[in-house]
């Protein structure tokens, strides 16, 4: 008996023996939000650049979402640029020589963000400045032109002067003269003027055209997708313009075809993809698959699931189902200007013509929202402020990935010095794209 | 139907055991079936903080093995236990983000090999409380992934009910594992205790289990990486008979 309760205290001690060992077996790893680095040196007026770097390159490596696919080693970043930060020292704010060095500090964020892929990456800092390395990058194309940017940074629907160049209206008298120019109708959105341009960019604006006699072509242009937002605000001067697309879309048994100019469409709202293709669709549209984080780990995603417009109830559908739907896209059809595209190109009676598009087709949330999806934007410290970009990814129905690269049309369009000029033309200005889109139509009746 | 084949093969062999009822003796070689619950937590080095509300919840599984022991003396063995076990885990979001969750379906093949202690208990001679202490080398198997995400999506009834903007999707599906990311070597510590009681050609015993994992289910493949390691509680419950069980079916047959 005795050797027996010898036993059982031999087995006691191992045990208690073995829990101290396992203790210390396991890695410790306690992170930090981004926010939460240097928040207090910042309140008092300091600024520790290490820190700065850490609270940065941390929110990255935990939520960005595109390390599966982005050849930027974030290891190696972090190797090649600490030592370069904790050179900067901590400084006073108010240090005259903080100024140089907080400059020193965004090139250096600049570097290491530089070939990211994610298309909506903007990084704000300090003083209000914004990186966006996916504006750049889409300079690089062989087949940019500046001459796009005229889609995108300028008034270009309101007649009178903005920034030292004259516009005239371009929809009331380039578009609708290559209609029927005696029945075609004209929906602006009535209420912008030049003092809606800010910092070179349009307020929300739609411009809707119906042509008549043998074009009875259904033409709408907007600049962002806050579609439904506006339809749904009575006294939004945009309403009337978005009412008067989806009754004509809904209702009008004369229409065609559908044009969506989206050349310079910076995006928005994701549910109005559904609210303009919707009514065009008799069965479900697979436009591809999304996925998003699901832990800290840079490759911890959910599954792909299916990306996918419903058809509307029969009476809210097109009148004439299976019209010709094309889209006119270029560099600057961003996000929702992509996605819609992308849906375009999967419909049996859809074509999509212009330029490849910006690449930024990852769904982005409000930064208000961070962490949502163990992913997504964060909210950093001193010298990077917000770090904003996708929380789910989108890629193609068959796998294709988008993001960084574009979605390419089913047709390329040039927009070189022979197409600028006749757009410019003072006597006979032209849209080819959008006659080439009209010809696109009549040819398919 | 692995559960149901499992159970009837404990029934069958407890029906054996029981019809087998002498006073034990000792021998050196054991071979059995043993089967329970699994328990599993996962370790992340309680960062659970880094990501507003999120709730990591423990899982549960299952645990079946075929342990051979080989019994130098009374009180001291060596098994070998190839064991199949699940090492479940979820991840929910809670509050505003709560239908969100993701849960996982491990299934592991592992190997142990354990240093099979016991003691004799007084007055009670069949009975005898032991340990298993030892660890296991093995293999992640399988992943399962059920769960549900959130996606302001262009899934519409009609556009004039366009805002409604937050819709759900589900998935279930296995885990088609990533060699950049999943470690599927698995290994680890394990210390049990016990009891078994013996008969002549059996012993039955019950065990609590913790399996502790030294590896993690990532490769090291990023900086600043927060460990995903399991911790399984077992209990389970088997049978092991010895040589003494062909006597007695030798002994049936005639």
């Amino acid at each position: 008996m005795m050797k027996d309760k010898r036993n059982v205290s031999k087995l006691t001690v191992l045990l208690f023996g073995i829990a101290v060992f396992l203790s210390s077996c396991r890695p410790v790893i306690h992170l930090d939000r981004p926010g939460d680095y240097d928040m207090a040196m910042g309140m008092f007026g300091k600024v520790n650049f290490f820190l700065e770097f850490k609270s940065f390159w941390s929110g990255m490596n935990h939520n960005y979402l595109y390390w599966d696919i982005d050849s930027t080693d974030w290891d190696r970043v972090y190797d090649t640029y600490w030592p370069k930060f904790e050179a900067l020292g901590v400084m006073d704010t108010n240090d005259p020589g903080s100024a140089k060095a907080m400059g020193e500090a965004k090139g250096y964020i600049k570097e290491m963000t530089r070939n990211l892929s994610d298309g909506h990456l903007a990084i704000t800092f300090w003083d209000g400045d914004t990186i966006q390395p996916g504006d750049e990058r889409v300079k690089l194309r062989p087949d940019y032109n500046e001459h796009d940017l005229v889609f995108f940074n300028y008034l270009w629907s309101i007649p009178g002067e903005v920034s030292g160049k004259k516009y005239k209206n371009w929809f009331e008298d380039v578009i609708k003269p290559r209609l029927d120019p005696s029945s075609a109708e004209y929906f602006p959105t009535s209420g912008n003027s030049a003092a809606d341009v800010k910092d070179g960019f349009n307020a929300a604006t739609g411009h809707c055209l119906i042509g008549g006699g043998p074009d009875y072509i259904l033409y709408f242009y907007f600049n962002e997708f806050s579609l439904s937002q506006h339809f749904f605000d009575g006294t939004s001067p945009y309403h009337l313009v978005i009412n008067q697309f989806m009754t004509e879309l809904t209702e009008d048994p004369h229409v065609k075809g559908v044009i969506f100019d989206l050349r310079g469409n910076t995006g928005g709202s994701i549910p109005d993809i559904g609210m303009i293709l919707a009514p065009l669709i008799d069965k479900p549209l697979n436009i591809g698959e999304i996925r998003t984080k699901n832990g800290p780990g840079r490759l911890d995603y959910t599954p792909w699931a299916p990306f996918t417009i419903w058809p509307v109830d029969e009476k809210y559908r097109a009148r004439n189902p299976n019209i010709p739907v094309v889209a006119l896209v270029n560099e600057f059809s961003i996000s929702c200007g992509e996605l819609t595209p992308l849906a375009i190109k999967e419909m049996p009676n859809g074509h999509v013509m212009g330029k490849r598009t910006f690449g930024a087709t990852g769904p982005r949330i409000g930064d208000d929202n961070p962490l949502l999806m163990s992913g997504g934007p964060f909210k950093g410290g001193y010298l990077v402020k917000q770090a904003s970009f996708a929380a789910w990814a989108t890629r193609g129905a068959s796998g294709e990935n988008y993001e960084g690269i574009g979605v390419a049309p089913d047709e390329t369009l040039t927009f070189g010095e022979a197409e600028w000029a006749m757009f410019n033309d003072a006597a006979n200005p032209r849209d080819l794209w959008f006659e080439r889109a009209v010809e696109y139509i009549k040819s398919k009746q | 139907m692995i559960k149901k084949i499992v159970l009837v093969l404990i029934l069958c062999l407890f029906a054996a055991a029981a019809w087998a009822q002498e006073p034990a003796a000792f021998h050196h070689l054991y071979v059995g079936v043993n089967g329970g619950w699994a328990y599993n937590t996962l370790y992340t080095s309680n960062n659970d903080a880094y990501y507003s509300f999120t709730e990591h919840r423990a899982g549960n599984g299952f645990s079946v093995s075929i342990p051979v022991r080989y019994q130098f003396v009374p009180w001291f063995g060596l098994q070998v236990e190839p064991t199949f076990i699940q090492k479940n885990y979820s991840v929910h979001r809670t509050g505003y983000y709560s239908p969100i969750y993701n849960e996982w379906t491990n299934s592991f093949v592992d190997f142990p090999i354990l240093a099979n202690l016991s003691a004799g208990i007084p007055r009670l001679p069949a009975l005898r409380v032991f340990v298993n202490a030892g660890g296991w080398l093995g293999v992640w198997a399988d992943s399962h992934i059920k769960g549900q995400g959130r996606l302001s999506n262009p899934n519409f009834a009609s556009y004039v009910h366009s805002a409604k903007l937050e819709q759900y999707y589900q998935y279930d599906e296995k885990v088609e594992f990533d060699s950049r990311r999943d470690n599927r070597f698995d290994g680890g510590l394990i210390i049990g205790v016990g009891f078994q009681y013996s008969l002549k050609a059996c012993t039955f015993n019950v065990e609590c289990r913790y399996n502790y994992s030294l590896t993690d289910l990532q490769k090291n493949y990023m900086n600043e990486m927060v460990p995903k390691m399991n911790d399984t509680l077992v209990v389970q419950a088997g049978v092991a008979f010895n040589s003494a069980i062909f006597d007695i079916f030798k002994r049936g047959r005639k």
